[in-house]
């Protein structure tokens, strides 16, 4: 165990960094979470309010001398204070929150997008669906979107429960098999927001996250037409190689590589994996080391994870296999 | 008031009271059936599994104290946090507030003894047994590891191939009856076996919030043995009830789950409530406050709390407006929180507060359960819990409710109560620091929780990128954690030093408590059971314990030479009869716990034949031990003083077993609703396909000959019942005759509906159509069983002319499931084959 | 036995808590009509120009509060005309089921109150 290093790190990050960072749902960059977080905020305050007053009122009980807490001895007291009060603040609150669920449904616009995801063990298929809503292109563990414009996302799974969630965008959804649940995020501007697995779904649940990169309309445009192209071609001989050995080594049985002979659908879509920010859903950052080693030996780095190790290839295949990976952008 | 019984009382009388419930000695006292002893057997058991469970708590916090740690892998984590959760909410927190219950509830009603004591020591014995084997699962990589909710898919026999979930659903649902035994027990001992005079309105506010407790055992309960009923069906049989692709729905197991899970949770607060209203008045020597909004709000918290089962499903996407009604009703049911809250406050300013450890515990729990109580409300709101929804926010919510709920309370009472079972009582110094590790503790630990979560942090993860910000925050619980042990240990290094266990030589009433259980008393209780006129006995009436102490009042010896206690009525407490109770020690409770745990553990390991003979071993001793049940009115009737005669035997409504019927009854149509509501709930998710296309629904005939025959064995058992009544020689023939014909038409009803359903084509692994309506049967059957066993008693009983129509208590309580068993079929046949064809 | 006293304990016990049983059975009529109305599409239909599922939801509220208020002076009234010997007892029944009523009457009105709020079936 790390310990020590860990005890400094907690000194300088407890607390006060706390409400930044990629997943941190009081730190919202969309309308949704936004409206949680005022809600939330109001409640919060409420509810400090309360417990003061809960305290105070037993200090009185406990503290003041018997005939300056005799008005606190009666039965009229536990009407007001425990019927009355939290009849009226219940309500009002009740009122409020249902406002606030209400304006989350009530649907307004077209969304500009829709993209269906399914929650498998343990990551995250995407396939985008075009304007006709017949289906464009796929993608996984990396979502991106237009800021701005309201996505609409269909969620579901063929294996467990899993559930959707960005806090800086909005509230989660669950992914259950056999149905298909919708909602809708938007992003106010552009960023990397992470997202990860809500719901227990197995050995590697703590290790099934995934990226939604907001992009200017711009932006998004140009990336949806780069997604769309099949895989790049090789441009050396190392990645000619790469890309041989990637399709006699028998990954084209799980992987599609669009483009090339891989068209296996167990697993994630890699046409354009090197241009994602992470692998293995989140759980190292992409690059051609971390590729090399999660091919070699994803069962130590993700154990129970579907994926074999493959730990049979020597040194140049692997990093030939991982070059190639990390070429198609 | 003149006293029932003139003192100073003949010789020996008190010498016989006291051999006839003198209790075991040496080993010998694991066969005790003394709720005296079961109590302290069950709350040490409990208190084992809290300690238990919570060495696996400091495991995970230690796993999770830095990020990427290495200490506990994923798969070991799993089970640790499954195992953490479900030890402590099935073997630790509500066993441990019926534990205290069995305890404390007869002495503080006036009884001797609870009615059933056999029926406590096997529920202690099942509960104890199969804890420990589901406890070592963990040392053979056996445990279940899908959580404490455990949610099919990922728990059907797909992605959990292994016997860790059986072990779930056979172990605890096992275990479960032990805690359903407790239920009856106490309901029928709060309401019939009361001190004459003890009247609803003065019924201490502890035994309304037990009966409370008791009654949603019954009806909650149901929910999650039906639901790991199912599953088990599904994992071993494959019938499709939870796998979308066969026409069953995830879905169902949430809603059956938290059917129960939700009033669970208020299952193990409540008992928590009523210690406190009942610790507060004694710590300020004051009475409560709004006495009866108090016993308003334990109700009302009861009821309504059955309407909050969604709220845990907030995020799967049910619309909106169905799930604000459970918002509506999570708000309702903070109302009675309030009302409670107050009365406290109210109390403790009324009078003049001791901070002895007790009142600190009090004052912390207010504290921490207000905390927990209000961020309850939050996540009510749907909008707010779809971003803390299965995160460390909701962690750090149910830990203040359930840790300041009722963990806190439980210490309260453990140094409160200690005085009565032990000979010294706790230390108050060491007391004190064992609240402030604690208290601390647990802020530490939980109150950075809230924090974790809503930066991001979902539950139930083995480990965490550095990247993220919140190593800190871990750290922090992690050390909050070990607080918490520090003060447990402190806890039990003090209990190992000072308690010692003593029933007659006790330090007597050392808080000036007003309630019965602070008389002098031994294992059988006060020498003689009080007249109460009062809520708080001990201050309003001058002279009690004098007076109990010398016999003055009701039954200060044995009349019958067995060991007896006074039967009264529900609502008044009038003295309507004695009962007469079982000797010790006696061994097979034990026993037969032991051979129902054999039973459902083996068949979670599959080793069928050896398990099922195990389990007619069981009911064999069950049999045996029912035996001396029913003695009849011989012994009667007897004085109890005051020249009130009464009868040592009832039959009919008044009888306790009746009760006790009734009670099981009422858990059986709970069961049962949740079987219709499993029903309507796949016709729900399967529109236009209720019965599957390739399904031929099965002709009405064999429905109606099903209920023709289940009808007619109704019909022989009024017929017994007549031939009961006239109780000429011939009798007894004559009811056994009806008997068997009758039982020989309940199995013919099941077979005819079977068999029905079978020669269709109907087949329960294909859709869960096929599944439910097999399911029908699978429940019918198991209850057409019990009946069965029942019945062949009672024709034994008959047959051996120990039943007539006087002694006919045995012929009554079959009597009631038969008709009972009857009713549920016929409303099963209405629902299988009738629906259908009005929805065509 | 129960005769003697005046009042069975079931139909005491029963007008004592039955603000609580109407409320239940609200909730799940309210809960099982709106689950059904979108499962099976008719959620659509207008009464009176309101839509059906706010209709019947209204409706039945006003039913269930009827019904409490005249149970509520049922309980009140049989309490008041049992023979006690303590006094004490009928009249903390008859408190209690008041209290009850009050209490159940809060709770149906909240679990009403979406409906007047939200849309249904998104």
């Amino acid at each position: 165990m790390r310990l020590a290093p860990a005890i400094l790190a907690a000194f300088v990050s407890s607390g006060l960094a706390g409400c930044e960072g990629m997943q941190s749902a009081w730190a919202p960059e969309g309308p949704n979470a936004q409206a949680v977080v005022t809600l939330g905020n109001i409640m919060f305050i409420g509810a400090a309010l309360i417990l003061a007053l809960v305290i105070g009122l037993t200090a009185v009980a406990i503290l003041m001398p018997p005939e300056r807490r005799r008005w606190l001895a009666d039965q009229r007291v536990v009407v007001w204070g425990g019927i009355v009060f939290p009849v009226v603040t219940l309500t009002a609150l009740l009122v409020y929150g249902l406002g606030v669920a209400g304006s989350m449904v009530r649907i307004k616009a077209e969304p500009a997008l829709t993209i269906e995801v399914s929650g498998e063990r343990w990551w995250w298929r995407i396939r985008y669906l075009d304007e006709n809503g017949e289906p464009d292109f796929f993608t996984a563990n990396e979502i991106h979107i237009p800021t701005g414009q309201p996505v609409e996302f269909l969620l579901t799974s063929p294996d467990v429960i899993h559930s959707f969630w960005v806090p800086k965008l909005g509230g989660k959804l669950d992914m259950i098999p056999g149905r298909t649940n919708t909602f809708r995020l938007e992003a106010d501007r552009a960023g990397v927001y992470r997202g990860q697995c809500a719901e227990y779904c197995g050995k590697q649940h703590a290790l099934m996250a995934f990226d939604v990169v907001a992009l200017e309309p711009a932006g998004f445009e140009a990336w949806r037409a780069q997604q769309r192209e099949p895989a790049a071609e090789p441009a050396t001989a190392f990645l000619n190689q790469g890309r041989d050995l990637f399709l006699a080594n028998g990954c084209g049985t799980c992987h599609v590589v669009r483009g090339t002979p891989a068209e296996g659908m167990l697993g994630p879509d890699l046409t354009h994996v090197g241009g994602r920010r992470m692998i293995a859903a989140g759980t190292f950052p992409n690059n051609v080391g971390t590729l090399a080693g999660w091919i070699s030996s994803s069962q130590h780095l993700k154990p129970g994870n579907l994926m074999p190790s493959f730990d049979a290839l020597d040194g140049i295949e692997l990093r030939a296999i991982a070059a190639y990976m990390d070429s198609l952008k | 008031m003149s006293l029932p019984n003139a003192t100073p009382r003949p010789e020996g009388e008190l010498e016989q009271l006291e051999a006839v419930w003198k209790a075991p000695t040496g080993w010998r006292i694991l066969g005790a059936i003394n709720n005296t002893y079961i109590g302290l057997f069950f709350v040490g058991a409990a208190l084992l599994f809290f300690v238990l469970a919570g060495i696996l708590a400091l495991l995970m916090r230690t796993q999770l104290a830095v990020a990427e740690n290495d200490f506990i892998g994923s798969d070991l984590y799993n089970q640790l946090f499954t195992m953490h959760g479900t030890m402590m909410m099935f073997l630790f927190a509500v066993p441990v507030v019926e534990a205290v219950a069995i305890l404390l509830l007869p002495n503080m009603l006036g009884a001797r003894d609870l009615p059933f004591p056999r029926m406590g020591a096997y529920a202690f014995w099942a509960y104890f047994i199969g804890g420990l084997c589901f406890f070592s699962s963990l040392f053979f990589d056996l445990a279940p590891d899908g959580g404490w909710f455990m949610y099919p898919p990922l728990t059907s026999f797909e992605f959990s191939p292994g016997v860790n979930s059986d072990m779930y659903m056979l172990g605890i649902g096992f275990i479960e009856i032990s805690a359903v035994a407790g239920a009856i027990e106490l309901i029928v001992g709060i309401m019939r076996t009361r001190a004459p005079g003890m009247s609803l309105d003065k019924l201490p506010v502890y035994a309304w919030a037990m009966l409370v407790f008791a009654v949603m055992v019954i009806l909650a309960f149901p929910a999650v043995i039906l639901a790991t009923l199912l599953l088990e069906l599904e994992r071993a049989f494959q019938w499709p009830f939870f796998i979308a692709d066969k026409g069953g729905d995830p879905l169902l197991w949430q809603h059956l789950f938290w059917l129960f899970g939700h009033p669970d949770v208020y299952i193990i607060f409540l008992p928590a409530a009523g210690m406190v209203s009942v610790i507060i008045p004694t710590v300020v020597q004051a009475p409560l406050v709004a006495y009866r909004l108090v016993v308003l709000a334990l109700l009302g918290t009861g009821f309504v709390s059955f309407g909050l089962w969604v709220h845990h499903m907030f995020a799967t996407g049910l619309p909106q407006l169905s799930m604000s009604f459970f918002s509506a009703a999570s708000m309702a049911v903070a109302i009675p929180s309030g009302i409670q809250i107050f009365a406290w406050i109210a109390t403790i300013a009324s009078g003049r507060i001791r901070l002895n450890t007790p009142a600190l515990f009090i004052l912390g729990f207010l504290v921490i359960f207000t905390i927990g109580g209000l961020t309850g409300v939050m996540v009510a709101m749907v909008p707010f819990d779809l971003q803390v929804h299965d995160t460390y926010f909701v962690v750090a919510h149910f830990h203040y409710v359930l840790i300041g709920g009722m963990v806190f309370p439980l210490f309260a009472a453990l140094y409160y109560w200690m005085p009565t079972v032990s000979k010294n009582a706790l230390s108050e110094r060491v007391g004190r620091w064992v609240f402030g590790l604690i208290f601390i503790g647990v802020n530490v630990t939980f109150l950075p929780m809230h924090v974790t979560g809503i930066v991001g942090m979902p539950r139930r993860v083995y480990t965490y990128p550095a990247e993220l910000p919140w190593q800190g925050l871990n750290l922090v619980s992690t050390i909050g954690a070990f607080t918490i042990a520090a003060g447990v240990l402190l806890f039990l290094i003090d209990l190992a030093r000072k308690m010692r266990f003593s029933f007659g030589e006790n330090p007597g009433n050392i808080w000036n408590a007003s309630t019965l259980e602070w008389l002098p008393n031994d294992v059988y209780q006060t020498r003689s059971i009080p007249i109460v006129t009062s809520r708080d006995p001990i201050w309003d009436q001058p002279n009690l314990a004098k007076d109990v102490e010398a016999g003055a009042y009701f039954l200060p010896g044995t009349r019958t030479g067995r060991r007896e206690t006074i039967v009264t009525s529900p609502i008044d407490a009038r003295p309507q009869h004695v009962l007469q109770l079982p000797n010790e020690p006696d061994w097979l409770p034990l026993l037969a716990a032991a051979c129902t745990a054999a039973f459902f553990f083996g068949l979670t390991f599959k080793i069928v034949l050896p398990s099922l003979a195990i389990g007619v071993l069981a009911v064999a001793l069950m049999i045996a031990w029912a035996w001396s049940t029913d003695p009849g009115p011989e012994l009667g009737p007897i004085d109890i003083g005051a020249d009130i005669r009464l009868p040592v035997y009832a039959t009919g409504p008044e009888s306790h077993s009746w009760w006790a019927l009734i009670t099981f009854i009422l858990f059986s149509g709970s069961l049962y609703a949740c079987m219709i509501f499993t029903y309507f709930f796949l016709w729900t998710v399967n529109p236009g396909e209720w019965p599957p296309p390739d399904v031929t629904p099965v002709s009405t005939g064999w429905g109606l000959a099903a209920a023709a025959s289940y009808i007619a064995s109704s019909g022989l058992v009024a017929v017994a019942g007549r031939a009961l009544i006239s109780s000429g020689t011939g009798a007894g023939l004559q009811v056994s005759v009806a008997l068997l014909t009758g039982l020989a038409l309940l199995f013919g009803g099941l077979a005819i509906e079977i068999y029905g359903q079978w020669q269709s084509g109907l087949n329960p692994t294909a859709h869960s159509y096929g599944a439910v309506v097999y399911a029908f049967s699978a429940l019918q059957g198991q209850y057409i069983g019990a009946v069965a066993i029942m019945g062949g008693y009672t024709v034994a009983r008959a047959v051996s002319g120990r039943l007539d129509g006087v002694r006919r208590s045995t012929f009554d309580n079959t009597m009631l499931l038969w008709h009972y068993t009857v009713a549920q079929a016929l409303v099963g046949l209405l629902v299988v084959h009738g629906f259908p064809r009005v929805t065509g | 036995m129960s005769a003697a006293t005046g009042g069975g304990f079931a139909p005491r016990v029963l007008l004592a808590c039955g603000g609580l049983l109407i409320w239940g059975a609200h909730f799940l009529f309210i809960y099982v009509f709106a689950a059904l109305a979108c499962a099976r599409a008719f959620a659509g239909m207008r009464l009176i120009g309101v839509g059906v599922v706010p209709f019947t939801i209204m409706a039945s509220t006003v039913a269930a509060l009827l019904l409490l208020a005249w149970l509520s002076r049922r309980a009140w009234r049989v309490e008041s005309r049992v023979h006690a010997i303590d006094p004490d007892t009928p009249r903390f029944l008859r408190h209690l089921g008041a209290a009850l009523a009050v209490y159940s009457a809060a709770a149906i009105l909240l679990q009403a109150l979406p409906v007047l709020i939200l849309p249904v079936c998104v």
